[in-house]
C-alpha cells in the first residue's frame, strides 16, 4: 500500500508526468479506436521520442496507452462492426448487433465499465501477485496446457453466431483451413500457398477481419438500401442500469480470472485472454443462442478479460523478462533505450519506476469510465450520419488500415475478398465469428500442438496424462457431445434425408 | 446542426492535409547522400519482438537514424524459422527503402535447399553488427545438473544417456542451433528432443519454468536471466571457455572437441540492384553506428564483446561467402541435404 501511495504521488505531484498520463490515455483511446492505426501504430510511432523522456515517463506512457487503446478499440467495433485491433473481434460479435437493434449506448456502456473493472482489478492483481503468479504461470502452462486450452475453446466456438450447428462447425473448420495458408509454425515447411509469395507469410490478420467485419457489413447494408429494406441504428446513449450490471456479475468475475490468467502466459496476451472470455460467456450462458445477435454478455466478457490481460501482461514482463505480446515486447524496447533490463532484477533496481508504472495503470483504468463516458456519449452521435456517406467512409478507412499495415496492395485485395466471402457467408447463415477464431486459435493451436508432440512422444492419448491439459480436453470433448446431443434432431433429421435418399 | 457538423468535419480534413503537406516539405528537404533518404526507411526484422534480433536492429537503426536525419521504421514479421519474412523483402523495389535484417540462416537455409535466395549473389550485406557464440544453460534451480551449485555438463551428458531421448533442449529451428546441438549430441553420445519455437519469450520461459531442460542460446540475448539467478550457463559451444564465464567448461579446452564453432551473425542487407551510392552510404552510415557510443554500450551490456562483433560491408561479403562452405561441409558430415553445386 505504502508503494501504491509513493507511486501515485510520483505520478500527480508532477506536471509532466500528468501531461504524459492524459496523452497516453486519449492516444490510446484515439488510436485504438481508428482501424489500421491500434495501439500498436501510436506506441511504435512513440519509441523513438522515449529516449528523450525520463525512463518513469517513458514506461509509464506505454502503461497507459496499453490500458486505453484496448478499451478504445472497442468503440468501433461496437458502432461500426470495425474493431480496433485484434483483441476487440469478439466484442463486435454482439456489440455490432446491440447497436443494430438501437443499445449502441448499453454497448458502450458495459464495454466502458467493463474495461475499467478488468484493468483495475488486474491492476490490483497486478501490484499484489506479481512474483508468485509469473512463477506460477511459467511453471505450469507449457506447450501442452496451451494447446488444451485452445482445443476447449475451439469445442466451443462452432455454436456461435449461426442456428445451424454443421454451418458453425464448416465456418470453423475453413477459417482453421485459412490460417494454415503459409507455412508451418515450427518448420517453415510451405503449404497452400499455391507458389505465391505473398501466401508464403500467411493470410494477415488484420486484413481478414477488416474484411469479414467492416466490408461485408458495407455490403450488407448497402443491399439493404437498395431493396428499401434499410434502417438506420438508433442512437442511444442509454446506459446499463445497476440492476442489469449485477445481473452480470458472474461473467465479469470469469472474465476478468481469464483475462488475468491470459495475460500472464508469455506470448499469449490480451487476444487469446478475449477469445477465450467469449468462449466461457457461450459455455456457461443458459441462451447460448442468443450469442452473435446482440447479447450484452458477449460484450462484457471480452472487454473485460482484454483489459485484465493488459495489467497481467506486466507480470511476466516485470518479474521474468518475457513480453506477453506485441506491446509489452516494445516496452523492453523502452527499457532497453533507458539503460535498464526488465527481469528479476527489475523490482530492486528500479523499484520506483515500477510502483509510478502500477500506479498509472490503476488510475488509467479508473480513468477509463470518465473519459470513455464522455468519449463514447459524443461518437455514438457519428451514427447519424446517412449511411450512403457513411458507407464510403469506412471502406476508404478500412482500406487505409489494410494498406497501412506493411504497405502491400494485396492486403486491401485480400480485405476485399474476405468483404465479398463474409457478404456471402452471412446470407448463408454461416458463422463469422467461429472462422474468425478458427483463424486466430487455429494457428496457436498449431504451433503448441507441434510443440506438444515432442513432449509427448508423438503420442496424442498423453495429453489425458497430464492433470492441466487432460481436463481441458476433456472439457473439450464434452462439449463438443453436448453440442451434438443439443442438435441430435438436426443431425437425426439429415440422417433420415440421408438414408431416405439411398435407400 | 447537421451544416455545422460538416463544416467542423471540412476543418479537420483542411488541417490533415495542411499538416500532410507540410510533412512532406520536411521529408523531401532532409539532408542525405544525393536526395537519399528522401521518406522513411523500412527495416524487416525477421524474428520477434523483444529477441536478439529485435533488440539488434534497434540498437544499430536508433543512432543510423540520427546520422541520416531520417525516420526508420521497423517492421517484425516471424515464423518459418526466419523465412516467412522473405516474400515482403523480395516484393520491394531495389531502392535502398526497404532493408532486411538477417541472421546466419540465409546461408544455411540455401545450403540446405530450402530457399533459393543466395545472400552472396541477391543481396549486398551493409554490415554484420552481431557476431555471437552460442552456449547451453540450465534453469539456476534445477540441482540434477549442478555439483555445490555449480553447472556440471558431465552430470548432464550421464543424465542423457541414462535417460536416453528424455533431455528436452529449448531451441529454435535455425541450422546453426540444430547442427550445433548435433555436434555435441556426436560428440557426447547422446540424444535430445529439440522442442522449437521462433518466440523467444516462450524459449526462454520453457527452460526457466522448468518445463524443458536445457536452452540452447547465445549468451548476450539471455545475460539478464542469468544475472538475475535464472538461469546458468553449463557448456560453451567454443574452443576455450569465455573470460565472463570462466566456471563454464568449453568444448575444446574441457572436452577435446575439434570444431570450428557456428557463429550466429546478424546483420543488414539490401537487394542486388540497389544503386550502388546508396548502398556505399548506408554501409558507412551503419558502420558509423557501429562506433557510437550509443551502439558501443548496447554491445557491452549484451556481452556482444566475446567475440569482435563488426563485420565491415567487404567483411559481411566475406563472412557470407565462407559460411556457405561452413555449412555444407557441416550438413554433409551429419548427413544432412546439401544443395547440389555446393
Amino acid at each position: 500500500m505504502e508503494d501504491f501511495l509513493f507511486g501515485t504521488q510520483q505520478l500527480f505531484t508532477d506536471p509532466i508526468g500528468i501531461l504524459i498520463f492524459v496523452v497516453g490515455l486519449i492516444g490510446g483511446l484515439v488510436f485504438g479506436a481508428v482501424p489500421g492505426l491500434s495501439l500498436l501504430t501510436l506506441a511504435a510511432v512513440l519509441l523513438p521520442f522515449t529516449a528523450y523522456m525520463s525512463s518513469t515517463h517513458a514506461i509509464m506512457l506505454y502503461g497507459v496507452i496499453y490500458v486505453s487503446g484496448v478499451y478504445g478499440g472497442a468503440v468501433t467495433a461496437i458502432l461500426f462492426n470495425i474493431p480496433g485491433s485484434v483483441e476487440n473481434a469478439p466484442t463486435a460479435f454482439d456489440g455490432y448487433p446491440m447497436t443494430q437493434q438501437g443499445h449502441s449506448g448499453k454497448a458502450i456502456g458495459y464495454a466502458v465499465t467493463c474495461s475499467a473493472f478488468g484493468g483495475t482489478l488486474a491492476a490490483i492483481a497486478m501490484m499484489a501477485f506479481t512474483e508468485p503468479v509469473a512463477d506460477f504461470a511459467i511453471k505450469n502452462f507449457g506447450p501442452v496446457e496451451i494447446f488444451a486450452l485452445v482445443f476447449f475453446g475451439l469445442a466451443v466456438v462452432a455454436g456461435i453466431g449461426t442456428n445451424s450447428i454443421a454451418k458453425g462447425w464448416l465456418s470453423l473448420l475453413i477459417g482453421l483451413l485459412i490460417g494454415s495458408i503459409g507455412s508451418d509454425p515450427v518448420g517453415g515447411i510451405p503449404r497452400f500457398n499455391f507458389g505465391t509469395l505473398y501466401l508464403h507469410g500467411g493470410v494477415h490478420f488484420i486484413p481478414l477481419i477488416l474484411g469479414f467485419f467492416a466490408v461485408a457489413e458495407v455490403f450488407v447494408q448497402g443491399l439493404k438500401l437498395a431493396r428499401g429494406e434499410y434502417a438506420a441504428p438508433r442512437v442511444s446513449v442509454s446506459y446499463p442500469t445497476f440492476l442489469e450490471f449485477w445481473k452480470m456479475k458472474f461473467v465479469v468475475v470469469r472474465s476478468a480470472i481469464i483475462g488475468f490468467f491470459c495475460g500472464v502466459l508469455p506470448g499469449i496476451g490480451a487476444t487469446l485472454a478475449a477469445f477465450m472470455s467469449y468462449n466461457e460467456a457461450v459455455r456457461w450462458s443458459k441462451h447460448p443462442e442468443r450469442f452473435g445477435k446482440g447479447e450484452p454478455e458477449g460484450v462484457v466478457a471480452p472487454e473485460t478479460a482484454n483489459n485484465a490481460a493488459t495489467g497481467a501482461a506486466m507480470i511476466p514482463l516485470l518479474a521474468l523478462g518475457l513480453p506477453g505480446g506485441a506491446l509489452t515486447a516494445m516496452m523492453i524496447g523502452v527499457f532497453n533505450l533507458h539503460d535498464m533490463d526488465v527481469g528479476p532484477l527489475i523490482m530492486i533496481e528500479a523499484r520506483d519506476l515500477v510502483w509510478v508504472l502500477f500506479a498509472s495503470m490503476f488510475w488509467a483504468s479508473l480513468a477509463i469510465l470518465l473519459v470513455g463516458v464522455v468519449e463514447a456519449k459524443g461518437i455514438v452521435n457519428l451514427l447519424r450520419i446517412p449511411f450512403p456517406v457513411l458507407a464510403p467512409a469506412i471502406l476508404v478507412f478500412a482500406t487505409i488500415g489494410a494498406f497501412a499495415l506493411r504497405g502491400n496492395i494485396l492486403d486491401v485485395y485480400t480485405m476485399f475478398i474476405a468483404g465479398i466471402a463474409g457478404f456471402l457467408m452471412r446470407r448463408g447463415d454461416y458463422s463469422i465469428p467461429a472462422l474468425v477464431m478458427g483463424v486466430i486459435l487455429g494457428q496457436i493451436g498449431e504451433d503448441t500442438f507441434s510443440r506438444s508432440m515432442v513432449l509427448l512422444d508423438y503420442n496424442v492419448f498423453a495429453f489425458f496424462t497430464e492433470p492441466i491439459s487432460g481436463v481441458l480436453i476433456a472439457a473439450g470433448i464434452i462439449t463438443i457431445v453436448m453440442n451434438i446431443i443439443r442438435h441430435r434432431e438436426l443431425f437425426g433429421k439429415y440422417y433420415a434425408e440421408f438414408t431416405d435418399e439411398n435407400a | 446542426m447537421r451544416k455545422s457538423f460538416g463544416k467542423r468535419l471540412l476543418a479537420v480534413f483542411a488541417a490533415i492535409a495542411s499538416g500532410f503537406g507540410m510533412l512532406v516539405a520536411t521529408s523531401v528537404s532532409a539532408d542525405g547522400h544525393g536526395n537519399y533518404p528522401e521518406r522513411p526507411i523500412t527495416v524487416i526484422c525477421c524474428y520477434g519482438k523483444g529477441g536478439g534480433s529485435d533488440q539488434a536492429v534497434d540498437a544499430i537503426v536508433g543512432p543510423a537514424a540520427k546520422i541520416m536525419n531520417a525516420k526508420i521504421n521497423k517492421i517484425n514479421i516471424t515464423g518459418g524459422g526466419g523465412l516467412n519474412c522473405l516474400p515482403e523483402f523480395l516484393q520491394a523495389p531495389a531502392d535502398g527503402y526497404t532493408l532486411l535484417q538477417h541472421i546466419d540462416t540465409l546461408t544455411s537455409r540455401y545450403v540446405e535447399g530450402r530457399i533459393d535466395l543466395n545472400a552472396v549473389s541477391d543481396l549486398e550485406g551493409l554490415v554484420i553488427m552481431n557476431v555471437a557464440p552460442t552456449m547451453l544453460f540450465i534453469n539456476a534451480d534445477d540441482e540434477r545438473f549442478q555439483t555445490d551449485g555449480v553447472p556440471d555438463f558431465d552430470k548432464l551428458v550421464e543424465y542423457a544417456k541414462q535417460e536416453e531421448g528424455k533431455l528436452t533442449v529449448s531451441n529454435i529451428n535455425i541450422p546453426m542451433e540444430l547442427i550445433s546441438m548435433a555436434v555435441v549430441e556426436n560428440h557426447f553420445g547422446f540424444k535430445s528432443r529439440q522442442v522449437l519455437t521462433g518466440k523467444s519469450g516462450e524459449r526462454f520461459g520453457a527452460v526457466i519454468g522448468g518445463q524443458l531442460d536445457v536452452l540452447m542460446e547465445q549468451p548476450g540475448d539471455v545475460s539478464k536471466y542469468v544475472e538475475g539467478g535464472r538461469l546458468k550457463p553449463i557448456l560453451a559451444l567454443w574452443p576455450t571457455r569465455f573470460e565472463n564465464f570462466p566456471d563454464t567448461k568449453a568444448t575444446g579446452q574441457d572436452y577435446g572437441l575439434d570444431w570450428e564453432p557456428l557463429l550466429r551473425f546478424r546483420g543488414m542487407f539490401t537487394k542486388k540492384g540497389t544503386p550502388p551510392e546508396i548502398v556505399d552510404y548506408l554501409a558507412k552510415v551503419f558502420a558509423e553506428s557501429y562506433q557510437s557510443e550509443e551502439h558501443q554500450e548496447f554491445v557491452k551490456r549484451k556481452s556482444l564483446d566475446i567475440v569482435d562483433s563488426f563485420r565491415s560491408r567487404e567483411d559481411t561479403t566475406k563472412i557470407l561467402e565462407e559460411s556457405l562452405g561452413i555449412y555444407a561441409e557441416a550438413s554433409r558430415e551429419l548427413g544432412l541435404p546439401v544443395r547440389k553445386g555446393l
